[in-house]
């Protein structure tokens, strides 16, 4: 990414401006509930069967917020390192790297994982949506809409792995009881403790999600 | 110059006329029941949107052209000299592009002794296996009771103890002379660790002579003075950002040495560095809250009045102090003889650093809790006893409150708790589900204080920017400072822009801790733009030919005079500044002195214990708490439950375990130090008590973000001890303990 | 991470096959949470891995009401938790797995890997202990911080098996399918686990070039009960500080075919053998679930920080009976 970051604005402030103005743009939306599987174990990389792929990088073809996206990865990179290294996009957060907290999650087919604890290459042949593709252009997606009315957030650095817990929750629990919600969100840590207003969020998004599909 | 104010408070339910002086330039004090359009609104916070889709900056997430990865290598022994380290077969290595050597000393294991920057980030981990190092690995200490023993190995050459920091009133030995009864007992509390999600960590840039750093902090003067400091750099040359900080909690409060590291690779390799720290490293390196050994005596007569109150307390944080935790015990009761004495005790762990009301969360666990026992002792409802001590004036400082409302938060929190129908004395209960409750009190500063700079503009086309050097850690400073803005031109906080977190803007603020950012920032806010408005008063003035005090700011509008049919819409007004632009400043103007300014609050807790694991379910925490004015209250309530929160991740569940044969600490990852997650969360009521001080500042706020965890743990335990029969003066509440203790009472019990 | 290689195999052969060249340098990932854990830490640093996600037929539970169930190795622990047959007929199968981790770990974690997993000792994990495990001469745990440590199995190495699924399975006489180059046998799950006295090196007795394939559940039989109770110190991704799984028949309010292993516990899923037999052919009164949990910890060894575990597993083993009955 280029924002001319290196040259010292005169303007105070201008240049975060600046940088801020070239990020969340060419994102396609994906669809809120609906995720395509992949057709094969391997996705689109073929003929390597049975051999030794690595150390060094190897091309990997991942599907990425509705765009397939070719990229070179030593097989020891993470999805998540990959998300943010290689396909900028840094809205998935790196916080714990063990699989600990769910600041990482992303939804694979629909259903969320740890990006931390996933070899991008493992990630190959999925539908991978990462808060950068929930929003369908202007439009936020419901469970955005809830956090920003209910305040489900503080420091903000949990909240895109906290949504992406809610809406694969929702995509499996559309009208959720309190404790389906809490088993739910029990694999993302909020350490400003927004969970209570998470919680309502989840409820109302559940009610708006549901309105939007009847 | 200074003028006097007459104007009156809600305090209790009652209102209570007050004086002061103000200096002459302070815009008009908004009173108790000032009737505002924005102020006081549930508002959404202005950055939710780029919180939600992502699009939020962090430091993490900085990239710039040609950035390298940096890695530190730190000493793996809790004590050890550096005999020898090379870092050629790091530097050789292909994509690295800088090496450094850093500490010849470590004083606890995680200390930086060497750090390397490479093209990514697996390569700079990779390095850091190539730096080839040998230690001489020396004596060390990390239990704190060992390290009291004269013969432990030195922490400091000066020994391994500081202190006791004595305070006294009265007479403690009059006291516990005048008292019908003494309870004492000795509480004890562990290590805890802030845990910011987004770890510590900066980027560098330099540009020729100029530096840039961001830096994932709630301080950037802090920041930028500190390394214009390592760089003798004038402060002129070092440019500090901070867009969005991923918690903080106090433990980002000064500058580290990873930053200046990260600006010296930088600078070696002629390239911008990001290094961020590893959860590993953020465990060991970043601060902590310090532990606690608290022996406990208290006097009282007969009727529950507080005659005599002594703390002896020691415990450490590793090789920093900090472990004192007297102030509850000195300030929030009414009790005429005090005397607290606190030794801090060093270690070879990792340092203090102030964390959420530091040393207040680990002294009100022990006296909420000792007062309970007191309670039990005199057969009292634990709130009466507190009632029965409610201090009329600060206890410390002999001063008068601006105001306190707490009379009304236990009236209003037990009703929404049910006190009066839930407590009942604490006796041996049937069945393996037991209830019980308890209750604590909160008391906080929060005041806000100067120096903070404050800047305003606003252009001919309507649009509005305030900027000021201070930060967001998630606590909604852009949006109550946007609120501000918005209140005093009636227009809405969508329309003003907020530029904060920089330093290159030079108007000062202070670091986000201490529950003061509100308090501060605030107030200059509201002159800036008071100021603002003024001055565009003035030249609607002259371009009307109408007087400048004839004008008014309305809905969207500028009034003139009462004639609703010369009012201006704010577009067409502004758009009277033609190539003007209106830029005004606004500081941030001392507190009237003759006051103690406090926040209070008290919280109720219901639990449940599992009599046959020890297992602790909090079902119910009922809050009320006060915060001056409310400016947002839909924020203030995220910051009280946010605070509840931590505070029951402290009773239950939190502590940093070390291996006292090899110096470690074993629990640095987010498996086995455990963190409250939803599972663990309890129905939360949190009432906002207003007690709006048209004293302490010109928009009558304080700051919330520490109050609400200091009296969660007392709450807690006074819980459990109140379900169970047996107190647990030990933190946190887990199972073992519960479970061992509760075998000992059966066992007791024949 | 260190650098590696990556192979995809597509059938369990090619898997054994791989990974009995150089057996020393590989390691099978299936969900990987496990593994990478470790290779993050460096305690294992492997120079390839074989993915056993490629090789198809392992994700699937097949349903014989007959033969009972045989779940594929690949199958994920939140599959297992919500399948309709393992809740209704094998309930303490469902909750293990619903007692794992997180809704995100339990939906990449398989049934092979959580049974193989490595233990979560806190010494063993990390890189600075040389503990016993690592080839170094002595266990952490016996003088230092042992609170989560084992109350059974007298040593030398002292860490409880992690899995939330071994208890119930071994109660459920759970077998445990295994290829490796010589073919494929099949043996009972109590006996796949390990002492540190046999093997302080690994958990079971697979070899390097040995993989799991299916784990087969005998039919449930007529009024056959079961539960799992697990208590951890935080409700979510938490290992248990104990827990216990039982089966058992209830014939006219009697039992028959008692089976009791307890969790957190010792280094491998724990048998109650002794206090099995005080069950048969009685029914469960609360003096007698007392007695049966008591009789289960009377030989318990705590270490010096876990007492705590022997009124624990006494309680939750009573509890259990009560449950059940």
């Amino acid at each position: 990414m280029d924002q001319g970051q290196s040259k010292r604005v005169k303007r105070r402030g201008m240049s975060r401006r600046g940088f801020l103005k070239g990020l969340g743009s060419g994102v396609l939306a994906s669809g809120f509930w609906h995720f395509g599987g992949g057709d094969s174990l391997l996705g689109n990389d073929q003929g390597e069967r049975n051999t030794s792929l690595g150390p060094g990088e190897v091309p990997i073809t991942l599907k990425v917020n509705g765009r397939s996206h070719t990229v070179k990865v030593e097989p020891r990179m993470t999805l998540i390192d990959c998300l943010r290294m290689k396909l900028h996009l840094p809205g998935t957060k790196p916080v714990c790297d063990r699989g600990e907290c769910g600041a990482c999650t992303v939804l694979l087919d629909g259903k969320s994982v740890y990006s931390c604890m996933m070899l991008a290459m493992d990630a190959r042949g999925k539908a991978i949506t990462t808060i950068e593709g929930l929003s369908s252009g202007d439009t936020l997606h419901p469970v955005q809409e809830a956090f920003i009315q209910h305040d489900g957030l503080q420091c903000g650095f949990c909240t895109p792995g906290q949504i992406l817990a809610v809406t694969a929750l929702l995509n499996e629990h559309p009208d959720p009881t309190d404790e389906e919600i809490r088993v739910g969100l029990s694999g993302n840590l909020c350490r400003c403790g927004a969970y209570p207003h998470i919680f309502e969020a989840v409820q109302t998004a559940a009610v708006s999600i549901r309105a939007q599909k009847k | 110059m200074s003028k006097k104010i007459t104007t009156y408070l809600r305090e209790n339910g009652r209102r209570r006329e007050v004086t002061f002086q103000v200096p002459d330039d302070e815009p008009r004090r908004w009173g108790a029941d000032e009737l505002l359009r924005v102020v006081g609104q549930p508002i959404r916070r202005v950055d939710a949107l780029e919180k939600v889709t992502g699009r939020a900056r962090y430091t993490y997430d900085i990239e710039l052209p040609g950035m390298l990865y940096g890695k530190i290598l730190r000493c793996p022994h809790p004590r050890a000299k550096v005999i020898s380290l090379d870092l050629r077969p790091a530097k050789k290595m292909r994509g690295i592009k800088a090496a450094i050597a850093w500490k010849e000393e470590a004083l606890f294991a995680g200390e930086e002794v060497a750090a390397v920057a490479g093209v990514t980030k697996d390569i700079a981990e990779d390095a850091i296996h190539h730096i080839r190092v040998e230690y001489d690995v020396l004596p060390f200490v990390v239990d704190q009771d060992q390290a009291k023993n004269s013969r432990a190995p030195r922490v400091r050459e000066e020994g391994n103890t500081q202190g006791p920091q004595i305070y006294a009133r009265g007479d403690i030995q009059d006291g516990f002379a005048s008292a019908d009864l003494i309870v004492e007992a000795t509480y004890t509390t562990p290590v805890v660790i802030h845990v910011p999600l987004e770890t510590h960590g900066s980027v560098a840039q330099w540009n020729g002579d100029e530096l840039t750093v961001w830096d994932s902090t709630q301080a950037v003067f802090s920041v930028r003075d500190a390394l214009a400091q390592a760089f003798e750099m004038p402060k002129s040359k070092v440019r500090v950002i901070k867009e969005h900080t991923g918690g903080a909690f106090g433990s980002k409060l000064w500058m580290r040495d990873y930053t200046v590291i990260a600006a010296k690779l930088a600078r070696q390799a002629g390239r911008p560095v990001k290094l961020m720290l590893s959860r590993e490293e953020d465990f060991l390196c970043t601060g902590n809250r310090p532990s606690s050994v608290q022996q406990l005596r208290v006097g009282a007569t007969r009727d529950g009045t507080l005659t005599a109150l002594h703390l002896r307390s020691y415990g450490t944080a590793g090789i920093t102090g900090g472990a004192g935790c007297s102030w509850p015990i000195r300030g929030i009761y009414r009790c005429e003889n005090v005397k607290t004495e606190e030794t801090d005790v060093f270690t070879n762990a990792g340092p203090a650093c102030p964390f959420r009301a530091p040393g207040f969360v680990q002294g009100s666990f022990a006296l909420e809790s000792i007062l309970d026992e007191l309670a039990e002792k005199l057969e009292m409802d634990p709130l009466e006893l507190r009632k029965k001590n409610y201090a009329e004036v600060d206890p410390v400082q002999g001063l008068p409150y601006s105001i306190k409302a707490l009379a009304e938060e236990y009236e209003v929190g037990a009703k929404a708790f049910d006190w009066k129908r839930k407590w009942q004395p604490a006796h041996v209960k049937k069945g393996t589900s037991r209830r019980g409750v308890g209750l604590g009190t909160a008391m906080w500063f929060g005041a806000g204080a100067p120096p903070c700079h404050v800047e305003a503009v606003i252009r001919s086309d309507g649009s509005v920017t305030i900027s000021c050097g201070t930060q967001d850690i998630g606590t909604a400073t852009r949006t109550i400072m946007a609120q501000i803005a918005a209140e005093e031109l009636g227009l809405d906080v969508g329309e003003i822009e907020v530029d904060i977190g920089d330093t290159e803007s030079e108007l000062y603020a202070p670091s986000s801790g201490g529950s003061q950012t509100a308090a501060t920032v605030t107030p200059a806010t509201r002159v800036a733009l008071t100021n603002a408005r003024n001055q565009l008063f003035e030249v609607l003035a002259s371009k009307l030919g109408v007087a400048s005090e004839s004008l008014a700011i309305g809905d969207h509008r500028v009034l003139v005079g009462d004639d609703p049919s010369k009012s201006l819409a704010w577009a067409d007004a502004t758009r009277h500044l033609g190539r003007d632009i209106i830029v005004a400043l606004g500081s941030r103007a001392p507190n009237p002195e003759g006051f103690s300014y406090r926040t209070f609050g008290a919280q109720f807790a219901e639990v449940e214990v599992d009599t046959e694991t020890g297992q602790v379910q909090v079902l119910k925490i009922v809050s009320a708490q006060d915060c001056g004015r409310a400016i947002n209250p839909l924020t203030v309530q995220g910051q009280i439950k946010g605070g509840i929160v931590q505070g029951l991740s402290y009773a239950l569940l939190e502590e940093r375990i070390m291996d006292r044969e090899k110096g470690l600490m074993l629990n640095a990852n987010l498996e086995d130090y455990k963190i409250a997650g939803s599972l663990e969360m309890p129905e939360i009521d949190s009432i906002i008590v207003d007690a709006t001080d048209p004293i302490v500042n010109n928009v009558g706020a304080k700051g919330i973000g520490e109050p609400p965890i200091i009296p969660t743990a007392g709450a807690i335990a006074n819980a459990v001890a109140n379900a169970i029969g047996v107190r647990i003066r030990d933190l946190p509440l887990t199972p073992d303990k519960i479970l061992m203790a509760l075998e000992q009472q059966e066992k007791r019990a024949g | 991470m260190r650098p590696f290689t990556y192979r995809n195999v597509e059938t369990v052969e090619e898997a054994v096959a791989a990974l009995g060249t150089k057996p020393r340098t590989k390691k099978a990932i299936a969900g990987g949470i496990d593994l990478l854990g470790e290779m993050k830490e460096q305690i294992v640093e492997p120079e390839e891995l074989i993915n056993l996600k490629t090789i198809p037929g392992l994700d699937t539970i097949s349903d014989d009401r007959k033969k009972g169930l045989r779940i594929g190795a690949l199958v994920t622990l939140v599959e297992i938790h919500r399948h309709a047959t393992i809740q209704k007929r094998y309930p303490a199968l469902a909750e293990g797995a619903l007692s794992v981790g997180t809704p995100q770990i339990r939906n990449i974690g398989t049934i092979g890997g959580n049974l193989c997993q490595r233990p979560r000792c806190w010494y063993y994990r990390n890189r600075v202990f040389r503990c016993l495990k690592k080839g170094g001469d002595r266990c952490y745990a016996v003088e230092g911080e042992n609170k989560y440590h084992a109350v059974f199995g007298e040593g030398p190495c002292h860490i409880v098996h992690p899995s939330d699924l071994a208890p119930p399975l071994v109660a459920l006489d759970a077998r445990v399918a295994i290829t490796g180059p010589t073919g494929s046998r099949t043996i009972a799950l109590d006996t796949f686990f390990t002492m540190p006295a046999q093997n302080i090196f690994g958990e079971n007795i697979l070899g390097r070039d040995e993989v799991v394939t299916h784990v087969d559940v005998p039919p449930d039989k007529i009024n056959q009960r079961s539960c799992y109770l697990k208590l951890r110190e935080k409700a979510s991704l938490d290992f248990a500080l104990a827990s216990v799984a039982v089966s058992l028949v209830l014939q006219d309010g009697q039992c028959q075919a008692v089976r009791i292993v307890l969790g957190g516990a010792a280094p491998i899923p724990w048998r109650a053998s002794e206090a099995e037999t005080l069950l048969l052919g009685k029914r469960i009164t609360p003096q007698r679930a007392l007695k049966v949990g008591e009789t289960a910890v009377a030989s318990a060894e705590p270490l010096s920080k876990n007492e705590f575990k022997v009124p624990l597993l006494r309680n939750l083993i009573r509890r259990a009976l009560l449950k059940l009955a």
